[in-house]
C-alpha cells in the first residue's frame, strides 16, 4: 500500500511542477521587451518641413522637477535623432538659421511621482522646455492631438518634434510628433541608434525619401 | 499522503469501494475564437484531478477541478491605438484557467472488467485569469465563468486488489468568455494519470 500512497504522492509533485505557470516576462529578451510608441498630428503635412534642429542637451524629468543633461547616452541619442533626421531627407540648421522642425529628446525617470500616463506626462513636465530656447519667449507649448493612456512607472525616452515653422502664426509651439521608448537597457549609448530608428521606422510619414 | 487516506477511510480489502481520486496530467488544445483570438499554441503545462462517489457499478458522481497555463509570445508587430498613434511591441498573451465542475461518470461495462471504458459529462465554475503583456508592460483581468465538459476515457485497474490503476481519455471543454471581443475558451484536453479507489 505504501508504493500506492507513494505513487500518488509523487503524481502530485510531478503534476504540480507541471501545471507550473510560464511567466511571459522571464522569457523576454531585452529588445523584446521594449516597446515604441508614436503618435503626430494627423492634420499635418511633414513634407511642408524641410529643415531641423535638435536640442543640445537632454530634459531628465524626474520626481516632479526636470533639468538638463548631457551625458555619453544622451549624446548617442541626440546624434541617433540628428544622422536619422538627415538620412530621411531633412536638413540641419543650427538654432538661429530658423529650421522648420525643433526636436528635443527627454528622459523620463519617474520613480517616486507614483504612476504618470503616456497622456499626462507631457502635461505635467511641459515647460521642460522653455520656449526661449526655440527662440519665442513668451509663448507656450501646445498638443494639437491626443494621446492614449499609456501607464508610465518607470524610466522611458521621449522624442518630441515642435513646429518652429508655424509657431509666429499659431503663437504657440505645437508639438506635431511624439515618441516614446520604454523597455530594459534603454540608458545605453549602444542601443541609441536602434532606439530612435525604430521610432522613425513606424512613423514612415516623416520619411521624404520613401 | 496516509493520513489523507486514513481520514478518508482507504480500506485496501474492501471490494465495495465507493471512492475514487484520479490525479491527471493533462494536456490542452485551444480551439474556435480562443485559439484564432488569444494563444494558438497547445499548453503541456496543466492537471486535473476529481474525487468520485460510485452510486452504482456503473455511474458515478463528485467533483472535478484542475489547472491549465496557455502562453504564446507573437513576434514584434506595429498596432494601431488610436488616430495618429502606433505602438510596436512583441506581445505576450497569458492565460490560466482552474475549472471547478460537478461530475457525473457513467461505465457501460460496470466495475468488474479489466478495462473500464467511461462517459463522462461536467459542469460548473471556471477561474480565469488572463494577462496581456506589451513588451515587459502588463495588464491582466481575473474573472469566473461557465465551464462544461464531455469526455470519454477507459480506467485500467491494477495491482492485486485492484483498487487503483490507470486512467486515459480526452474531453471538450465549453467555456463562454465574452471580454476583449472574445467568445469562448473553449479546448479539446487528452490526460493521463493515476486513481485510487477507497472506501
Amino acid at each position: 500500500m505504501k508504493t500506492i500512497q507513494s505513487a500518488m504522492l509523487l503524481g502530485l509533485v510531478v503534476l504540480f511542477s507541471l501545471g507550473c505557470k510560464k511567466e511571459p516576462i522571464n522569457n523576454l529578451s531585452e529588445e523584446e521587451s521594449r516597446i515604441y510608441i508614436t503618435d503626430h498630428d494627423s492634420t499635418i503635412n511633414f513634407s511642408n518641413f524641410h529643415t531641423f534642429n535638435v536640442s543640445d542637451s537632454v530634459a531628465v524629468i524626474q520626481n516632479g522637477g526636470e533639468f538638463h543633461r548631457l551625458n555619453a547616452t544622451d549624446s548617442a541619442y541626440i546624434d541617433a535623432v540628428k544622422n536619422l533626421m538627415q538620412s530621411m531627407g531633412y536638413v540641419y540648421l543650427a538654432k538661429d538659421q530658423n529650421p522648420d522642425l525643433g526636436i528635443t529628446v527627454n528622459r523620463i525617470l519617474s520613480t517616486s511621482t507614483g504612476v504618470i500616463s503616456y497622456g499626462s506626462y507631457w502635461d505635467y513636465y511641459s515647460s521642460y522646455w522653455d520656449p526661449f530656447y526655440w527662440g519665442f519667449p513668451g509663448y507656450g507649448y501646445g498638443m494639437p492631438y491626443g494621446y492614449a493612456v499609456y501607464q508610465i512607472t518607470e524610466g522611458a525616452v521621449s522624442v518630441d518634434m515642435v513646429d518652429l515653422k508655424d509657431a509666429g502664426n499659431s503663437g504657440k509651439l505645437n508639438i506635431i510628433w511624439t515618441g516614446l521608448i520604454r523597455g530594459s537597457g534603454i540608458y545605453n549609448p549602444d542601443v541609441a541608434q536602434s532606439q530612435v530608428k525604430a521610432l522613425f521606422d513606424q512613423s514612415s510619414y516623416l520619411n521624404k525619401s520613401l | 499522503m496516509s493520513m489523507v487516506l486514513a481520514f478518508l477511510g482507504f480500506n485496501a480489502n474492501a471490494q465495495d469501494n465507493r471512492l475514487s481520486l484520479n490525479l491527471n496530467y493533462n494536456y490542452s488544445f485551444p480551439l474556435n475564437s480562443f485559439r484564432s483570438d488569444i494563444v494558438s499554441k497547445s499548453s503541456p503545462r496543466g492537471f486535473t484531478g476529481n474525487l468520485m462517489y460510485a452510486i452504482s457499478p456503473k455511474f458515478s458522481i463528485g467533483f472535478a477541478t484542475g489547472y491549465q497555463d496557455f502562453y504564446q509570445k507573437y513576434d514584434r508587430q506595429i498596432y494601431n491605438l488610436g488616430k495618429g498613434q502606433q505602438v510596436s511591441a512583441v506581445l505576450s498573451n497569458s492565460l490560466e484557467q482552474v475549472p471547478f465542475m460537478a461530475r457525473a461518470e457513467y461505465y457501460p461495462l460496470g466495475n468488474a472488467t479489466t478495462f473500464r471504458p467511461y462517459v463522462t459529462l461536467g459542469a460548473g465554475g471556471n477561474f480565469i485569469n488572463y494577462e496581456q503583456y506589451l513588451g515587459e508592460f502588463g495588464s491582466s483581468n481575473s474573472s469566473v465563468g461557465f465551464r462544461g465538459m464531455a469526455g470519454v476515457g477507459v480506467k485500467v485497474p491494477l495491482g492485486i486488489m485492484q483498487n487503483w490503476g490507470i486512467d486515459v481519455g480526452g474531453s471538450y471543454d465549453f467555456a463562454p468568455y465574452h471580454k476583449f471581443g472574445m467568445e469562448n475558451l473553449n479546448t479539446a484536453n487528452v490526460h493521463a494519470g493515476l486513481y485510487l479507489s477507497f472506501q
